[in-house]
């Protein structure tokens, strides 16, 4: 990639630009007089070990803590069987019981019942309600 | 005019790290990188007023943030970053201010530089300054960093974050682009 230019060379890196007389001189005492104070530095403590190292120290006693409060209550439920279902001997009877059987509840249909009456010698009238039943308000009194 | 690039002097930035002597130290970074700050901006915004202007905005945005240099490797550099944002931030709002696109920025650099008035009358010159006005702003600062200011493509790339090799790149296109501008000037 050859970047040699005729014109370029010709040139010679002139660029026709000129400054005031004396610019950068005078520029540089005016931005030196320019410049504003900077602000005083945070004083900021030595770090010594204890600093560096205490947030460590702290995390580790807060996991200590929660550890020995575990363990406190799993003794204290240890001594108390609490969850230790011979605790409980009304539970564990009715547990126990073989003769407890689970309540089932059979779906009846409404034809069979009809069908086990009629054979029963009900007539279809005791079984149906006829539209003389309700004929006058009176047959609802007793 | 060509101001080279002043290296980085240890004892220099020992004393601006030192809060006592800090200003002092300061006071001969500005005597020391004044002079290629300004052409680097001044070829960026065409104008000796608003070159002056960014300059006086560069060296002081350095020293209210000198605490953030104290950490960073090389002064130049630094300086540098800060030159160039001022002139790129200042032809943004130029833009804006005279409803320009960033496409039409040539025309309004075009009329920068003739208005200038500090110029030695050099119409080769002249005409370069133009050519280099319609080259995108990449390729205009990579141009002039490296024609101008003889400046290494290994701190160009320091400067500007992009890899030597797209940064020669850049300056071929554009050396390709200036060549065609007088071509057809002709």
């Amino acid at each position: 990639m050859s970047d040699q230019n005729e014109i370029l060379d010709k040139i010679g890196r002139r660029d026709g630009m000129t400054v005031p007389e004396g610019y950068f001189e005078s520029f540089a005492t005016r931005m030196q007089a320019m410049l504003p104070d900077l602000p005083e530095a945070e004083h900021t403590p030595r770090k010594t070990f204890w600093l560096k190292v205490r947030p460590y120290v702290y995390l580790a006693a807060m996991f200590a803590g929660i550890y020995c409060m575990m363990e406190m209550f799993s003794i204290m439920r240890g001594n108390q069987n609490g969850l230790n279902i011979e605790s409980y001997p009304t539970l564990t009877a009715t547990l126990g019981n073989d003769t407890m059987e689970p309540e089932i509840i059979y779906d009846v249909d409404d034809y069979e019942i009809i069908e086990d009456m009629l054979n029963e010698g009900y007539s279809a009238d005791d079984l149906f309600v006829t539209d003389t039943t309700f004929e006058t308000p009176e047959t609802l009194l007793p | 005019m060509n101001a080279p690039i002043p290296t980085d002097n240890p004892e220099l930035i020992a004393r601006l790290r030192d809060r006592a002597t800090c200003r002092d130290a300061f006071s001969d970074v500005i005597k020391l990188y004044g002079e290629p700050l300004y052409w680097q901006i001044r070829r960026m915004v065409e104008n000796h007023d608003d070159a002056n202007d960014l300059l006086q905005n560069t060296f002081l945005k350095a020293w209210t943030s000198i605490e953030s240099f104290r950490g960073e490797a090389k002064l130049s550099t630094w300086l540098y970053k800060i030159a160039l944002n001022e002139s790129i931030t200042f032809l943004a709002k130029e833009r804006r201010r005279s409803n320009v696109s960033i496409d039409d920025e040539a025309s309004m650099l075009t009329n920068m530089i003739e208005a200038d008035h500090y110029i030695d009358g050099d119409e080769l010159a002249l005409n370069l300054r133009k050519a280099v006005a319609r080259l995108p702003e990449k390729q205009r600062i990579v141009f002039n960093m490296k024609y101008y200011d003889e400046m290494k493509y290994e701190q160009m790339s320091e400067i500007l974050g992009t890899t030597v090799g797209a940064l020669k790149t850049s300056y071929h296109l554009a050396v390709k682009k200036i060549e065609q501008y007088f071509k057809n000037a002709n």
